[in-house]
């Protein structure tokens, strides 16, 4: 039985990771911005979320719409506040992203305690596919990152926009030499990324509590998926969040789940040893 | 530009009386307490300005060493009976035993992945600290250390003679060849080995620097409180240290120093409590890296530049 | 004697696309060796493959007759090669001066004699006025143009005291006064330290004054080889760099 709640619930973080991570891909694989505050995305969805529903007596999906489009816009605002005017030197920015994820988790937990808050599910009940008894709301998660995930390639993929966007991974000198904004693409990309991030952090919640210090291991978890699928590769990200997050199902239901946040490290440090360029990488780090 | 050395020296030795004569002024143990501290941090934040501020390798794992030192102090003095004072440099030694056993594997990573891998670590050694209970006390800690003096006079200069001691080292080092090679591996890596320098040896050694000097703040502290709890390796001492030394000015080795001191004079003497502290010290580094990147004290690059330059300029030719 | 450099075989292949294909070639001692080619004829490849910043995935690469291939370029910075980079890596925080110890202050190892007695101070100094940078010892190298970057380049290559240089495109961002300024430059130092050199050159006109001898790489195999002017001569040489365009 073991192997099949394996089977499941790691097949259902996996999507949620992914969705978690596309983000991270965007900023780090297109704008070549280490957020480290990427996890604070999806810590800030998830608390976004509480205050329209439980605070705000707010409507779940309407809830979880506003989290969303307003995470987008903090993501923006993140970009051109706190991001774009240190862009120049790598260092700063891991600087101010390390220090914007501290600060946010100080504010977070000021006006809402340190411990983990409780909110509802949207989806309610339990069902057993493969004969696993699993919370429906986790079976929602997940749909909805696959499905949000798939939205957002295609965006990339198909859109003029998501053809500027590729552009600029590729090669952002040229790409700004033949005219693409490289400000209104970051802007687009920082703000997808908080976006999607927070909507994991939403969709996540209800399932394992909203606490400030989340966004430590959202960064780890993100940054092992992109660099282990491979800089610059959607499809990649994709299969990366399966590796870590059976990876991490099979530490915490074999070893000990206090170990978690060791296993994406883990995932890194093979990825990195054994094959830089990720499973599906087009460029090179 | 930077600032005359003549009118330096006479700063710093100016500052280094008025610490010795403090406790003349404010006796009180408050006080006292507060410049412990602040000299304790110091040292922390001195050894991590040489190894991240030299190299450019981010260490934001810093803790890793203070907890090391810390537990080492505790159970020697615990388990063995060490003299607290002693204890204190054996401590460090095996802060940088600890260090090297992380570190030796991931020096070799390249920037992002070893940051990433030194905010973990740690969190495992943390972790090992909870599972050898029976050994390292669990989520209580080791109790009922004793330490080499009661008095808080005596505590100060104790820690003021450590942070010193730290300083004077390092600004010895910084301004030496191992300085000069730390810089141009921070520089470029690439360009460094093909001057004949093996970049990895010369970062390691870095590192176990930074280890050692840590190792014995976190074994100070130990004897200090008479008490060593899993927090020595908490992610928010090593987030601190790294705003005080951004703030104080990054490869310095004395801006650190000012930003231990303005950070903890401030916070801690105002009694500010501990989230609303982290979170100061969150936006002031987010301020500086954004208006003022080189720090405070940021001028002092330029000198120490040009103490480095004038030494190996004057150093004496071999003799055959 | 041994030849200094014996290259044999060599070959770099990344995935699909092969660099350097089965590359075999000699340098003697005190020689000057000019390697010509096309773009991406594999020009660099060769000489990140014989400095140790990249492996071979086949071949090797022997120095005074010992192999000298995977072994760590600081390694073989310390056994006597050393190299220029083709696009400058200054130390970007350092001053010219700074980047020039950085290479002397490597121990003592390769100074002998004179070079000892020097001082550092001396030998920086001298080094300096080799390329002409002294005026600009305090400048810090972020603040200097293009040619004075490749200057430094060079003297810093030289702070290892080397018996092998590798010049990669030295000449390249320089103006006519430069070039011939650090051409003398090097002709002066190859010389006085009796060097062999490897010259990857784009100024065909200049590696034909310098050099003893030619090679020249297309698509990563060895073209032609011989002294200039038969290099010049060689029909397959012009079609090389005519025929592709």
């Amino acid at each position: 039985m073991a192997v099949l709640d394996i089977l499941v619930f790691g097949g259902l973080l996996g999507a949620v990771y992914a969705l978690l991570s596309l983000g991270f891909s965007l900023s780090y694989g297109v704008a070549r911005i280490l957020n480290l505050a990427h996890g604070s995305f999806f810590m800030v969805g998830g608390y976004l979320y509480y205050i329209f529903l439980v605070l705000s007596g707010i409507n779940a999906v309407l809830s979880l719409m506003l989290s969303v489009v307003l995470m987008f816009c903090l993501g923006v605002a993140f970009y051109l506040g706190v991001v774009r005017p240190v862009r120049s030197s790598p260092v700063r920015v891991l600087l101010i992203t390390l220090s914007a994820a501290v600060v946010a988790q100080e504010l977070v937990s000021l006006a809402f305690g340190q411990v983990n808050v409780g909110v509802p599910y949207i989806a309610a009940g339990i069902s057993s596919p493969l004969g696993v008894i699993v919370e429906n709301q986790r079976i929602l998660a997940a749909a909805v990152s696959v499905a949000m995930f798939l939205a957002v390639w295609a965006f990339i993929r198909m859109t003029k926009f998501g053809r500027a966007v590729r552009a600029v991974a590729q090669d952002g000198d040229a790409a700004s030499l033949m005219g693409i904004n490289d400000t209104r693409i970051s802007l687009v990309t920082l703000g997808l990324s908080a976006a999607t991030a927070g909507l994991a952090g939403v969709l996540l919640g209800p399932l394992t509590g909203v606490a400030p210090n989340a966004w430590l291991n959202a960064t780890v978890v993100a940054f092992a998926v992109v660099i282990l699928g491979g800089l610059g590769s959607i499809p990649g990200t994709f299969l990366a969040a399966f590796v870590v997050s059976y990876s991490q199902i099979i530490v915490a239901f074999e070893i000990s789940s206090s170990y978690e946040i060791i296993v994406p490290l883990a995932v890194i440090a093979v990825a990195v040893l054994v094959r830089p360029k990720g499973l599906l990488g087009k460029v090179e780090e | 530009m930077a600032l005359r050395m003549s009118r330096l020296l006479v700063a710093g030795i100016a500052l280094a009386l008025a610490l010795l004569l403090i406790p003349a002024v404010y006796p009180d143990s408050f006080t006292l307490t507060i410049l412990t501290f602040a000299n304790i941090f110091a040292v922390v934040a001195v050894s991590w300005d040489f190894f991240t501020g030299f190299t450019g390798r981010f260490n934001f794992g810093q803790a890793l060493f203070f907890g090391a030192g810390a537990y080492a102090l505790g159970f020697m003095n615990l388990n063995l009976g060490a003299n607290p004072l002693l204890a204190v440099p054996l401590a460090g030694a095996v802060a940088v035993v600890i260090g090297v056993a992380f570190g030796f594997p991931t020096l070799r990573l390249k920037g992002p992945y070893f940051a990433l891998a030194t905010l973990i670590f740690p969190l495992i050694a943390g972790d090992l600290t909870f599972s050898l209970s029976s050994v390292f006390g669990g989520e209580h800690g080791l109790y009922g250390l004793t330490s080499f003096s009661d008095s808080f006079v005596v505590q100060y200069y104790g820690s003021l003679l450590l942070m010193l001691a730290t300083v004077l080292v390092l600004l010895y080092l910084t301004s030496s060849r191992l300085g000069l090679a730390l810089e141009s591996i921070r520089d470029d890596e690439k360009a460094a080995s093909a001057t004949g320098m093996n970049v990895t040896k010369y970062k390691l050694t870095a590192y176990m620097i930074s280890a050692f000097f840590t190792g014995m703040a976190g074994a100070y502290q130990a004897q200090l409180f008479k008490f060593v709890g899993p927090d020595t390796f908490s992610s928010t001492i090593s987030f601190e240290i790294i705003a005080m030394t951004i703030v104080g000015g990054i490869a310095t080795i004395v801006g650190p120093v000012l930003g231990a001191y303005l950070l903890i004079i401030v916070l801690d003497g105002l009694g500010i409590s501990s989230d609303v502290s982290v979170l100061t010290y969150g936006i002031l580094l987010m301020i500086i890296v954004l208006v003022f990147p080189g720090g405070l004290l940021g001028r002092l690059k330029t000198n120490l530049r040009g103490m480095r330059i004038r030494r190996l300029l004057e150093e004496k030719p071999d003799a055959t | 004697m041994p030849p200094e450099i014996m290259v044999e075989n060599l070959t770099k292949r990344y995935g699909g696309l092969v660099a350097l294909d089965n590359l075999s070639f000699q340098v003697d001692h005190g020689e000057t060796l000019g390697i010509i080619g096309p773009n991406g004829a594999g020009k660099t490849t060769l000489f990140d493959l014989i400095t140790g910043f990249q492996r071979a995935t086949s071949g090797r690469v022997l120095l005074n007759g010992r192999d000298i291939s995977g072994r760590s370029p600081h390694r073989i910075v310390q056994s006597g090669m050393s190299r220029t980079f083709q696009i400058a890596r200054p130390f970007k925080d350092l001053t010219v001066l700074e980047s020039v110890l950085v290479g002397l202050i490597q121990g003592k190892g390769r100074r002998k004699g004179d070079r000892a007695r020097a001082g550092l101070a001396k030998e920086a100094t001298e080094l300096l006025q080799l390329v002409n940078l002294t005026h600009s010892s305090l400048s810090l190298t972020r603040n200097l143009s293009q040619g004075e970057l490749k200057k430094l380049e060079l003297a810093r290559a030289l702070s290892t005291y080397p018996d092998v240089l590798l010049a990669d495109e030295v000449f390249s961002g320089l103006s006519a006064q430069e070039t011939n300024e650090l051409s003398d430059a090097i002709v002066r130092v190859k010389a006085s330290r009796n060097l062999t050199l490897l010259m990857v050159e784009h100024k065909v006109s200049k590696v034909v004054q310098l050099a003893n001898r030619m090679l020249v790489l297309d698509y990563g195999k060895l073209l032609s080889q011989g002294t200039p002017q038969e290099i010049l001569r060689d029909q397959k040489v012009l079609e090389a760099y005519l025929g592709k365009g």
